[in-house]
């Protein structure tokens, strides 16, 4: 019971950040509560808030998703049920008509604002957020390599660098690769051995390309400034394109007419 | 490049907009606004599509004639709407034109904007959006790891029931247009922009008496702003909603939840001498399904939202078969939460 307490505190206090902007969904709750005048509205503001607080601090829920549908990671989504924007909005709006001069009205929902803005983080702050550089909004070097190494009508394999894997199948399902974007997934730990020795500062040639063989992978992208132990061409490949931060070789005995699953 | 532009139009707002004209012509008309009519528009073209995705998934049909067929159905539902519920336009309520409103356009404008100029960084595109091109690409529908590209050997019945991603691809076949600019400009500005006429609808139902107009356009304004100032972590509905505006779960969080709850409100203020409204009931139903195609945990939270908020409601009306009807509409999602269960 404490360990299922500890964890629903621990997503709750993640959920809310530092907390203000739910305490302001809180206080513009009280407030409707007692301030209302349409009772059935009235009511379903507060027992949707109530019931989904409940719902999702009680233990045999944390029981059902998490243990039994094992969805604990996304045990968070119970809270998207609060209507924190309407009511809180609606509440400051309330507030405010309470107050007959116009000067007042328009310095309390200046205020109103100020306190959203001390109290939330915009957005458009997060790091995640970089100048998109076309309209398909991944790397341009990305869609480069997928167009150089596709063959018309056939899907290709390759052994690509960590960071593109991410991007790679979103812009051509023609190329595919031996692991894709959720080895990298630490919550999923499905990591992968070569996935990490492509990662690594300085990378076995031997381990990369024999595994790039054995799963029938026609070609191997490395970036230009990784270091490696040896060569590629060392073991029967050949550089095949040059863009501007990555080289891309071609297994010289590759089979590059595998059918594509249809012809399967 | 005009006729993709033209035909993003016509898939993203027009064939929207007509679906929702019939069954928003079944709403009070003092709840009715353009933008009323695009959210159920697009809430009914998703849950279509769902009702149709499942049995392709299941027969293991192709990626293709799903589109195909959804491609005919809808557009000649979105004619019918069009036709049968022509009356409701002359019944809307129009925006009201204040200072306040051109700010909140302007703010809208600003959204839109940044979800064009910049790129977000998400991990999560590598299922979405690689699902969407797979399924484009290789006429398939959730048969190849989107991250690898090898054969599935059994159903991904966590993902493969909601069909969000292959909605995204039905998009970019209709159009032309690459599964990645589409889920980044085309369909994140429309989503961004349904967002705020369920913002608008909000203000407008909540502020319904003649003498409180004035505030609609100051609660889309502050809405603008809770959203924007919102990211206080990267799990809540605001985060999602601007962040990955495209993705099922940020659909789920800002769109089908929300307006589930806008649904209630209606409800709620519909006048006590009337019975709530059956557009109210047809709705509530279809963002049941519209949620299960966004995520499958929507098959959970729209009934319970829908049939919770209801009993409050109703008992406060002393209208105690809304609890029924209410409970009937969700039928379909909850009958895809079973299949769920069942397959898992």
């Amino acid at each position: 019971m404490a360990e299922m307490f500890g964890f629903v505190t621990s997503v709750f206090r993640e959920y809310m950040g530092n907390g203000l902007l739910l305490l302001y969904f809180v206080v513009a709750t009280l407030f409707l509560a007692f301030k209302e005048k349409n009772k059935a509205l009235k009511w379903l503001l507060i027992s949707v808030t109530a019931a989904d607080i409940l719902v999702f601090f009680c233990p045999l829920t944390v029981s059902l998703i998490r243990d039994k549908m094992e969805e604990g990671m996304v045990y968070y989504r119970i809270l998207w049920l609060l209507p924190t924007v309407v009511v809180s909005v609606y509440a400051t709006i309330r507030i405010i008509d309470m107050f007959k001069q116009k000067w007042l009205r328009i310095a309390l929902a200046l205020i109103a604002l100020v306190c959203v803005y001390i109290g939330g983080n915009p957005v458009y702050n997060s790091p995640l957020f970089t100048k998109s550089p076309n309209a398909y909004q991944i790397p341009e070097e990305v869609m480069e390599l997928c167009e150089a190494v596709e063959i018309p009508g056939r899907t290709v394999r390759v052994l690509m660098p960590s960071e593109l894997i991410i991007y790679v199948r979103q812009y051509s399902s023609y190329v595919e690769m031996p692991y894709g974007y959720d080895v990298q997934v630490e919550q999923w730990a499905m990591s992968n051995p070569i996935e990490r020795e492509m990662s690594k500062d300085v990378t076995d040639t031997k381990i990369i390309t024999d595994y790039a063989k054995e799963t029938g992978s026609q070609y191997v992208v490395v970036r230009k400034d990784h270091e490696l132990t040896a060569p590629v061409e060392k073991y029967g490949y050949d550089c095949f394109y040059i863009s501007e931060n990555y080289v891309v070789y071609l297994d010289l005995k590759a089979n590059m007419f595998r059918p594509m699953e249809d012809d399967l | 490049m005009i006729l993709s532009v033209l035909l993003t139009i016509v898939w993203l707002l027009l064939i929207p907009f007509g679906l929702g004209t019939w069954v928003t012509s079944l709403f009070s008309r003092k709840f009715i606004t353009p933008g009323l009519i695009l959210l159920n528009g697009y809430l009914s073209m998703t849950a279509l599509f769902e009702v149709l995705f499942l049995p392709f998934l299941k027969f293991g049909w192709s990626f293709n004639a799903l589109a195909l067929v959804f491609a005919i159905i809808s557009g000649v539902l979105a004619l019918v709407s069009l036709i049968m519920g022509g009356t409701t336009f002359s019944s809307m309520e129009k925006p009201k034109f204040d200072f306040l409103f051109f700010v909140f356009l302007i703010l809208t404008g600003f959204q839109i904007f940044m979800r064009v100029y910049q790129k977000v960084y998400d991990g999560d595109d590598a299922f979405f959006i690689a699902t969407a091109t797979t399924s484009l690409q290789s006429n398939t529908l959730f048969r190849i790891n989107p991250y690898s590209g090898y054969e599935m050997g059994s159903l991904d019945v966590r993902h493969a029931l909601a069909s969000s991603p292959v909605y995204l691809a039905f998009l970019s076949k209709m159009t032309g247009l690459h599964p990645l600019i589409m889920a980044h400009i085309p369909y994140g500005i429309v989503l961004i922009v349904i967002y705020y006429c369920m913002i608008y609808s909000a203000g407008h139902t909540l502020f319904d008496d003649e003498k409180d107009s004035k505030y609609i356009s100051v609660f889309a304004c502050m809405a603008c702003v809770f959203t924007i100032c919102g990211n206080i972590s990267s799990s809540v509905p605001q985060t999602f909603m601007l962040m990955r505006t495209w993705q099922g779960k940020a659909v789920l969080a800002n769109i089908c939840i929300p307006a589930a709850f806008l649904y209630l409100i209606m409800a709620a203020k519909t006048v006590k001498e009337d019975k709530i409204p059956l557009g109210i009931y047809v709705m509530l139903g279809i963002a049941g399904l519209s949620a299960t195609a966004m995520t499958t945990s929507g098959a959970v939270f729209i009934p319970a939202l829908a049939v919770g908020g209801m009993l409050v409601i109703s008992i406060v009306r002393k209208e105690y078969w809304a609890i029924l009807k209410t409970f009937v509409s969700q039928i379909p999602a909850i009958a895809v939460g079973v299949v769920y269960l069942l397959l898992k």
